[in-house]
């Protein structure tokens, strides 16, 4: 089987990569559940198809009733990720502060998600939207407060309160012992304690030195070149109940810690559930993400044929990517319109006339539609391919000092083994950068290799004598041929006008052309118009004329 | 007292920065929690700044730790919760994410200890101190830093008191002439409404603008001053404001006067506010005595300047003298010696006796 369903060359080239960036879920879950997305394989079409009709029910209900659908967005916007809390706490490992906080919001959000769910008219069958954990937001809420915050309060445990309640106590004791001893102080020093809870004492005051060095409850804390510091001693009341507080923190410390691993044991015992509402989450959130795309594409449901029945249809088929550069530039993207069968079919048309395009496109489709996604075009028909592979020769990571054929001939080896399965394989211009003559031969001979193969071939191709060939379906692009001649004229005429204006003459619809029909020759036609010098243009037409015979491919 | 001067002012956020490290900016929180437990008062408390001020880079600890009593609500990364010493109530997480994980509300229910690292942008400690503000603190305190460019806390809250001390400079009279300058740049004039209306639009759109009373604002293709200085003179013409998105540096204000023919008519520069402008006092100074003008598009309110007087390194100065002679150069703005007296402000006249 070819694998991977897609190559980094295909995923990159058909614009595969740039739609997965469009594909926004806004959770952690949603973006772990978009990595591990798949294909859907030959064999999955009735998965698929019930995936799409979730898909194509949402969008309906999203463009006539959009509140529910932002209302859940945001819930999941807010959702932190706790598949780390998760799997310590499943290791064994007693949850954090944090850790207890986030699963409390987490179930919250949870909870609000599910009732707008149920008020959508049509029911989400992920498992793990179905639990209930009001179990445990009751446990997380002990104060009974309705709360969203988390604390491990003293209503978890009476020793708690105990503790808590003891620590305040010394604490207020000593306070009020402390602010007495520095009143006595006060008066004994016969000066004011600083903020710092210190005396400061010029070095050169002699008399006062010896006094404050004669008193037993003071002792230096610090010099400077000119001051001396004294700080008060603990009394031994004080160090005593530093002694118990410390104690008590201890003990304090100890019982939270007691009351979280109870509180993890409960949860633990919900793990198995947890762990499927986290999945469904994500897979909730994944599809909404999926009916975003297809409102902003502007999509519809691609239909799922049979496998028996190979085939690849499109009808009004846009690319989004190409779509949207052209409408930067102010133009209309032209919707592709093409029908493939088993065996092969060829392109061939003007140069800038949106071959390259179209092959992007197929690939495109296909993929999205094989990955359970809607799709930018008015119609298509598919049956699941086992794998696609757009050959441009154009790019190869693995072995960055291959030429471009010879890139082209290393991804020729990987995919005609498979030729006789159910692929997809589309060919840009194969062959187009080595000699013209035996370029096209070995195009032809591959062609006649993929011919009476199962594999639904495209060939985009300048080879005039590949369209020849029998048993291939070809399509043409209308290129110039029908465009206003007076325009033209004038665009030959002012030879400085941009190719631009020539887009706006271009003829970027499809049209199939029964056998034997010429392959169109406009390259010169479209070199002259973007400006190419009268000598060289004349002088090559002239020559297409007297040499005809050796132009022949 | 800080406080009190604080609920006088009906400040609801305030920023604590230091012209340097160790320049009593832990002393003055610790003074204003202090003051605000026995008074009652909730506090809020975060921190701004970059990582490498915030946080200790070999300990990975957040610097300082404080101590909080029941109530006060903080707002710091999630990696510090665990170090607290107090117990800790979470409130509300928060999108804003630090090198020590996401932002965290929290409320401390058992007073003790706790670290504060807060956000990183301006934008967010405004957001995480009104959030303390909605969850019922009566005064949200950021600890800022004034060192750094970016770290911009006293434009982002009502009123802000600095914190200077031995460790600014090496000389007497070199921390006054920071101190008095660090003061002057966040209070420079504010910037009156025409041209105030012009400069944000300057702000807006990041480009350098020209202003003149009867033709208004006229845009440049200029993003900063930087390295731009003479280009931006030549196209001055008849501006009587040059408007300025980005930071302000000696280099700019030195060249302004090498140019003879500005003199007469030496354009008032306009900057978003005192953090943007990085003048060295000289340059500064000579730049108002040839009848320069600086003003800000926001102003910073000083609600008081505290002082160390002495460094951890041993320098120290007479310290009563010392404080007195920055509380005159300050004035009005009152000077606290918080380690001499944390209730009033030092006076400006010698004790007698």
């Amino acid at each position: 089987m070819l694998n991977p369903f897609l190559d980094e060359d295909t995923l990159r080239l058909s614009g595969f990569q740039y739609v997965l960036g469009l594909l926004a879920p806004v959770s952690p879950y949603g973006l772990a559940a978009k990595r591990s997305m798949q294909p859907f394989t030959p064999g999955q079409e009735q998965a698929l198809s019930k995936e799409l009709n979730l898909l194509e029910d949402l969008l309906r209900l999203r463009r006539t009733q959009i509140k529910p659908f932002s209302v859940l967005e945001h819930l999941l916007s807010q959702l932190t990720d706790w598949r780390d809390a998760l799997r310590r706490m499943l290791a064994g490992a007693v949850l954090t502060d944090v850790e207890l906080f986030q699963l409390k919001q987490l179930l919250y959000l949870y909870r609000s998600a599910q009732t707008v769910l149920q008020s959508l008219p049509l029911q989400l069958a992920f498992p793990g939207l179905k639990h209930d954990f009001s179990d445990l937001e009751q446990l997380l809420d002990p104060e009974k407060s309705g709360s969203l915050s988390f604390y491990v309060s003293d209503a978890y445990s009476r020793r708690l309160g105990n503790v808590r309640r003891e620590a305040r106590r010394i604490q207020q004791k000593r306070q009020e012992h402390e602010q007495e001893q520095d009143r006595l102080l006060e008066q004994q020093v016969g000066q004011r304690m600083l903020p710092s809870g210190e005396w400061m004492i010029s070095k050169f005051d002699q008399k006062k030195r010896q006094q404050l060095d004669r008193m037993p409850n003071l002792k230096v804390s610090r010099e400077t070149y000119t001051d001396i510091y004294y700080e008060r001693e603990l009394t031994a009341k004080e160090s005593d109940w530093v002694d118990e507080l410390r104690q008590l923190k201890d003990a304090e410390f100890q019982e939270e810690e007691r009351v979280r691993e109870e509180l993890t044991v409960a949860i633990r015992a919900r793990g198995s559930a947890l762990n499927e509402t986290i999945a469904s989450l994500g897979l909730l959130d994944l599809t909404l993400a999926k009916v975003r795309l297809a409102d902003q594409l502007n999509c519809s449901k691609p239909q799922i044929a049979e496998l028996s029945a190979l085939e690849l249809s499109i009808r009004g088929g846009r690319h989004p990517k190409v779509e949207q550069e052209v409408q930067q530039r102010s133009r209309q993207f032209t919707p592709v319109s093409l029908r493939l069968k088993p065996g092969v079919s060829i392109i061939t048309g003007a140069n800038m006339g949106g071959k390259t395009v179209t092959l992007r496109l197929v690939g495109l489709l296909s993929a999205m539609a094989q990955y359970g996604l809607l799709v930018p075009a008015d119609e298509l028909t598919t049956a699941l391919f086992e794998g696609i592979r757009l050959i441009a020769g154009e790019y190869s990571a693995d072995t960055p000092g291959l030429s471009r054929f010879g890139s082209e001939v290393e991804s020729l080896l990987d995919v005609l083994p498979y030729a006789d399965q159910a692929c997809l394989l589309l060919y840009d211009e194969l062959a187009s950068s080595t000699n013209p003559a035996e370029g096209a031969a070995l195009a032809q001979a591959i062609i006649e290799y993929l011919l009476d193969k199962r594999s639904i071939s495209l060939f985009t191709t300048h080879y005039e004598s590949l369209s020849r060939l029998e048993g291939v379906s070809h399509w043409q692009v209308v290129g110039l041929s029908k465009a206003n001649q007076v325009a033209l004229a004038e665009i030959v005429t002012d030879n400085r006008r941009s190719w631009r204006e020539l887009a706006d003459l271009m003829d970027y619809n499809l049209q199939p052309v029964p056998p034997g029909m010429p392959v169109p020759r406009e390259a010169l036609r479209v070199a002259k118009l973007m400006g190419m010098p009268e000598q060289v243009a004349e002088r090559a037409a002239e020559l297409l004329v007297s040499k005809a015979d050796e132009y022949k491919n | 007292m800080l406080l009190e001067l604080a609920r006088q002012a009906q400040v609801r956020s305030l920023a604590v920065v230091g012209l340097a490290k160790n320049a009593g900016k832990t002393v003055t929180l610790g003074s204003l929690i202090r003051q605000a437990q026995a008074s009652g008062l909730t506090l809020g408390l975060t921190s701004l700044g970059y990582d490498g001020e915030k946080v200790d880079l070999l300990t990975r600890l957040s610097k300082p730790r404080i101590h909080a009593p029941a109530g006060t609500l903080i707002a710091t990364a999630e990696d510090t919760l665990t170090r607290a010493e107090a117990s800790l109530e979470l409130l509300r997480p928060t999108n804003f994410v630090t090198a020590l994980g996401p932002v965290m509300l929290a409320r401390v229910r058992e007073a003790g200890t706790v670290e504060i690292a807060g956000p990183d942008s301006l934008a967010e400690i405004r957001a995480v101190t009104n959030a303390m503000l909605d969850l019922g603190c009566s005064l949200a305190l950021v600890d800022g830093a004034l060192d750094r460019v970016g770290s911009a806390a006293p434009c982002v809250t009502d009123a802000t008191i600095v914190a200077t001390g031995a460790t600014v400079a090496n000389t007497r009279r070199r921390i006054l002439i920071k101190t008095l300058h660090a003061v002057s740049l966040l209070t420079a004039p504010l910037a009156q409404l025409p041209v105030r209306q012009a400069a944000e639009k300057c702000l807006e759109s990041g480009t350098v603008g020209f202003w003149q009373a009867e033709s208004g604002l006229r845009s440049s293709r200029f993003e900063s001053l930087l390295g731009q200085q003479v280009s931006i003179l030549e196209e001055l013409q008849d501006a009587t404001h040059i408007l300025v998105p980005g930071a302000l540096t000696d280099s700019f204000l030195h060249e302004v006067l090498h140019f003879p023919w500005l003199m007469r008519t030496l354009p008032v520069v306009v900057v978003q506010d005192g953090t943007h402008i990085f003048a060295s006092p000289e340059v500064w100074q000579r730049f108002h005595q040839r009848g320069g003008r600086v003003e800000l598009y926001e102003q910073a309110k000083i609600l008081a300047v505290t002082v160390n007087p002495t460094a951890p390194t041993g320098a120290s100065f007479p310290a009563r003298e010392f404080a007195r002679e920055l509380a005159r150069g300050l004035a009005p703005i009152p000077v606290y010696d918080l380690f001499q007296n944390d209730r009033s402000p030092v006076s400006l006249l010698e004790h007698k006796g």
